[in-house]
């Protein structure tokens, strides 16, 4: 048995890296997460304070790779101490979406009847709400704060989830081993969580890799309109919307910190594109 | 269950889920934001504010003022929006065929790139055409929307005509005014292509399709990667069936085959996620349209927020959740027309 896990394990790690996608996709996302982690150490974290208006709106060079600001505040440097705010936002916010998707989607799913049938239409109107007007609606209600931003996309994500978690359970509810768990005389909360869960969030756990890219492109698109962090918080969606008025001036400025937004969604959506493939097991042998 | 029975059902459903929308957009914008603001600016005197409330029935208990909202959704008396400076109904009526036209033209781009990349690469699954149209489809799924808004208006308003000296593109707006006075132009169904083709219009149709170009690009990107994932993924699907090996083993040109028989059904579940599609983005598009100050629904709704504006919010929300309803009923009551094998 032991063998056989072993094998098996080598075989992913073999699909792993003969996809070129996914390992590109990793490495972006470990590029990020360096940055993120260590972006601090590298540059001094007060560089959002040190304005230098004689240099303001110079066009990259060698003194400045991605140019300066309207401010006179280097870009790259801007941009590496913001690695981590997007990140850690979308992490946060899939993670909590998938806690409350997950447990609110199941117990639904497993209870049945009319509970389940209220619940499904909650999910519906949140379905048809406009996502991105509730997302900034609830800023306009809490005040705006990076947090507050994640609360909001919190509000619009969890449903997703729910949704595809009661799918789930479902069809995992009428299989002969929940019967035998029945049978057993197993507690109803036991039966869900010890023994349905485990087999029917594999394919949420998949779709998160992919949402974090999403959710990423969400908070960076609030915080674009001015609904994030303050101008001293130098998150990428809030440094493009900086950008914005000089587009025909100084389009550096918008120009470096979209492109790392891309190339940080393009990462988690490559792994999460490539994972679907490797972990399916219609596709494997 | 017959079709119709289904149909009728979930009509009734949607009734509810209506309900629940209006009900979840007046909490948000009625208790838990200002109502006031909508009416009230710097320059309101302050003794005539518990006046206004009077008048608005803003004192009232909440349960109360939402029966009040209700019965003016249904009379159409939907109040007077502050951004738009006009009543709602004029509003909706003013910025709607914006959005419609913007998402038409979207929508046709959409479509055009997506089915074809797709088809190429189910065709050549892992060769390298498949490879560069999956990276090309996420890298459409991972960009920025307001990035690549931004991106193509300094490039094709900008750059182009500095750089080389090419005619630009316009960066903002639907028509050129004043181009609108010079032909003679006149609005009629305020859908600036369909009005101008009807009085023969040629200049001004060429201006206003100018000017939808950039922002329906914008728009298409994203949803271009997710078509072509599904038109690939549904062809591969259908391409292993049995019935395309049996057609295949007549004799059949590959051809007919493909775009005749195979093509035909793996394009069922394109067709309802380009209803959905649909219905999203008739509701108004908030950053695309910002960037290009496109003046549809999107635009109005985004002004509204920043603004306060309740009246305008609540409007925008009922009419955009309305057509996304609608139109995923429609959808699904026609996918179920369309392949007969689905249960529901």
């Amino acid at each position: 048995m032991r063998e056989l896990r072993i094998r098996e394990l080598k075989y992913t790690f073999h699909l792993f890296f003969s996809n070129k996608l996914v390992v590109i996709g990793t490495a972006i996302v470990l590029f990020y997460i360096f940055l993120a982690v260590f972006g601090r150490l590298i540059v001094d974290a007060g560089e959002p304070y040190k304005l230098d208006l004689k240099n303001a709106l110079k066009p990259p060079s060698f003194e400045h790779f991605f140019g300066t600001d309207d401010l006179g505040r280097d870009i790259l440097r801007l941009i590496v101490l913001g690695a981590g705010y997007d990140m850690a936002v979308s992490i946060f916010v899939v993670a909590v979406s998938i806690a409350i998707g997950t447990v609110l989607g199941a117990v639904s799913a497993y209870l049945g009847g009319k509970f389940d049938e209220a619940f499904m239409r909650l999910v519906d109107i949140l379905f048809a709400f406009p996502g991105l007007l509730f997302a900034m609606a609830i800023q306009m209600i809490l005040g705006k704060s990076l947090f507050n931003l994640a609360i909001a996309l919190i509000a619009v994500w969890w449903a997703g989830y729910a949704r595809l978690m009661r799918g789930q359970v479902l069809a995992e509810k009428g299989k002969l081993y929940v019967r035998a768990a029945k049978s057993l005389g197993l507690p109803g909360y036991r039966i869900l969580f010890r023994h349905i869960l485990p087999n029917a969030i594999y394919p949420l756990l998949v779709s998160a890799t992919m949402d974090i890219g999403g959710v990423m492109l969400s908070a960076a698109g609030l915080s674009f309109i001015g609904l994030g962090p303050t101008p001293f918080e130098p998150e990428w969606g809030s440094l493009v919307n900086r950008g914005a008025p000089f587009l025909f001036v100084a389009p550096w400025i918008m120009f470096f910190p979209g492109l790392m937004i891309l190339l940080a969604s393009l990462g988690f959506n490559l792994v999460g594109d490539g994972l679907r493939d490797i972990l399916d097991p219609r596709l494997r042998r | 269950m017959k079709l119709y029975e289904y149909a009728a059902r979930r009509m009734a459903l949607l009734v509810f889920v209506l309900l629940g929308v209006t009900l979840l957009t007046f909490i948000l914008s009625r208790v838990l934001l200002d109502p006031l603001a909508a009416y009230v600016t710097e320059k309101t005197n302050p003794n005539a504010i518990p006046a206004i409330k009077r008048m608005h029935g803003f004192d009232r208990p909440p349960w109360e003022q939402y029966f009040f909202y209700l019965r003016d959704l249904f009379t159409l008396d939907l109040g007077w929006s502050k951004v738009g400076h006009m009543s709602i109904v004029d509003a909706i009526a003013t910025y709607f065929p914006a959005t419609a036209e913007l998402t038409i033209v979207a929508i046709i781009i959409t479509l055009l790139v997506g089915i074809p990349l797709g088809v190429v690469s189910a065709l050549k699954n892992n060769q390298l055409a498949d490879h560069a149209s999956r990276v090309f489809s996420l890298i459409g799924i991972s960009i920025p929307v307001f990035w690549l808004g931004l991106s193509l208006q300094y490039f094709f308003t900008y750059w182009i005509k500095m750089a080389y000296g090419l005619p630009a593109l316009p960066s903002t707006g639907r028509y050129d005014p004043v181009l609108a006075i010079n032909t003679g132009f006149k609005k009629i169904t305020g859908f600036i292509m369909l009005d101008s083709l009807i009085q023969g219009n040629l200049i001004m149709a060429g201006d206003a399709l100018a000017h939808l170009i950039l922002p329906a690009i914008t728009l298409a990107f994203l949803n271009i990667g997710v078509i072509t994932r599904l038109t690939r993924s549904s062809m591969l699907e259908v391409l292993r069936q049995d019935y395309v090996t049996m057609a295949k083993a007549y004799g059949l040109p590959q051809r007919l085959v493909i775009y005749k028989y195979a093509l035909k059904n793996a394009l069922i579940p394109v067709v309802s996620a380009t209803g959905l599609m649909f219905g999203g983005l008739l509701g108004g598009a908030i950053m695309t349209e910002s960037i290009f100050a496109f003046p549809g629904m999107g635009w109005l709704s985004y002004r509204a927020i920043v603004y306060n504006d309740s009246n305008t919010v609540l409007a925008y929300v009922v009419v955009a959740s309305i057509i996304y309803v609608v139109v995923n009923l429609v959808v699904d009551i026609v996918y179920a027309w369309l392949d007969p094998r689905i249960k529901y």
